[in-house]
């Protein structure tokens, strides 16, 4: 077992100020982070949680539209301006989110998220395990 | 557990998370979670509309893909009331999305019956949840 810390962030101050620490990695969806976490190979001090924090999705003055970081794909994809103007957005989400396209969780967060992480290469039994 | 998903409710947010698979348990503290069983323990004892029709309808065998259904089909028809589209919904800037035959196995795909009870099922969420007899 690796211990680890966990703190929830209390906002966006709080979570940049506990991010800043060494060995220290944001939770935001969890659905990669998680994974990862269980087969060691990110082996982070501190985990800082920000699902907390508001996902902010907000019309811009120039007439686009400004996703945060912490909103989540359901959140995006039944959003009144992007199942009306960003058709592409919404279809890519849904097709995501389809058990028979791919188990992607309503839950995760958008790509953009802070614990996006490249996905693990795969492991076979008879080469030796990745070292990190 | 793949066939037992919980409703999950933090603040604003609710939705159906197939949780033991990819949860950090410690992140989940202080959130609300609802099980098949508390649908059924209304103050008279009496069963939820759905799992009353799912015994009408022949809805499972085993019984073991049971509670995730039940708590999928009832996560699932709030999300429908709230407009969120599926991989399946035609048109996507629709102000009410009817849960037809399609919608709602492409949303009740996440839950596998291994007895094969799924005609049983989808009859039973239709008649529950569907303004429309499911074809």
């Amino acid at each position: 077992m690796i211990p680890f810390t966990y703190a929830r962030a209390a906002d966006a101050e709080d979570a940049l100020r506990r991010g800043a620490v060494a060995g220290a990695r944001y939770l935001g969806g969890g659905t990669n982070l998680v994974d990862l976490l269980r087969e060691t190979i990110e082996r982070p001090g501190t985990l800082v949680d920000v699902t907390g924090l508001p996902g902010t999705i907000e019309e811009t003055a120039d007439g686009g539209l400004l996703i945060g970081a912490a909103a989540r794909n359901t959140a995006v994809a039944e959003h009144r301006a992007v199942r009306t103007r960003y058709l592409v957005l919404a279809r890519a989400i849904v097709a995501g989110a389809s058990a028979a396209a791919a188990a992607v969780p309503a839950r995760a967060a958008v790509p953009a998220a802070p614990d996006a992480t490249p996905p693990p290469p795969p492991r076979h039994p008879d080469r030796p395990q990745d070292p990190r | 557990m793949i066939s037992s998903p919980a409703l999950v409710g933090l603040g604003s947010r609710t939705g159906t998370y197939r949780s033991a698979l990819d949860d950090l348990i410690v992140a989940e503290d202080g959130k609300s979670r609802v099980s098949t069983e508390d649908f059924g323990l209304a103050p008279d004892g009496a069963p939820h509309p759905l799992q009353e029709v799912f015994i009408e309808q022949d809805g499972f065998q085993c019984g073991y893909c049971t509670p995730g259904q039940i708590c999928s089909a009832i996560g699932m028809a709030a999300e429908v009331r709230r407009g969120v589209p599926s991989h399946v919904t035609a048109d996507l800037s629709a102000e009410e999305i009817p849960l037809s035959h399609d919608e709602l196995r492409e949303r009740m795909s996440g839950n596998l019956c291994r007895c094969g009870a799924h005609n049983g099922i989808v009859a039973a969420v239709s008649q529950t949840f569907a303004n429309q007899e499911a074809r």
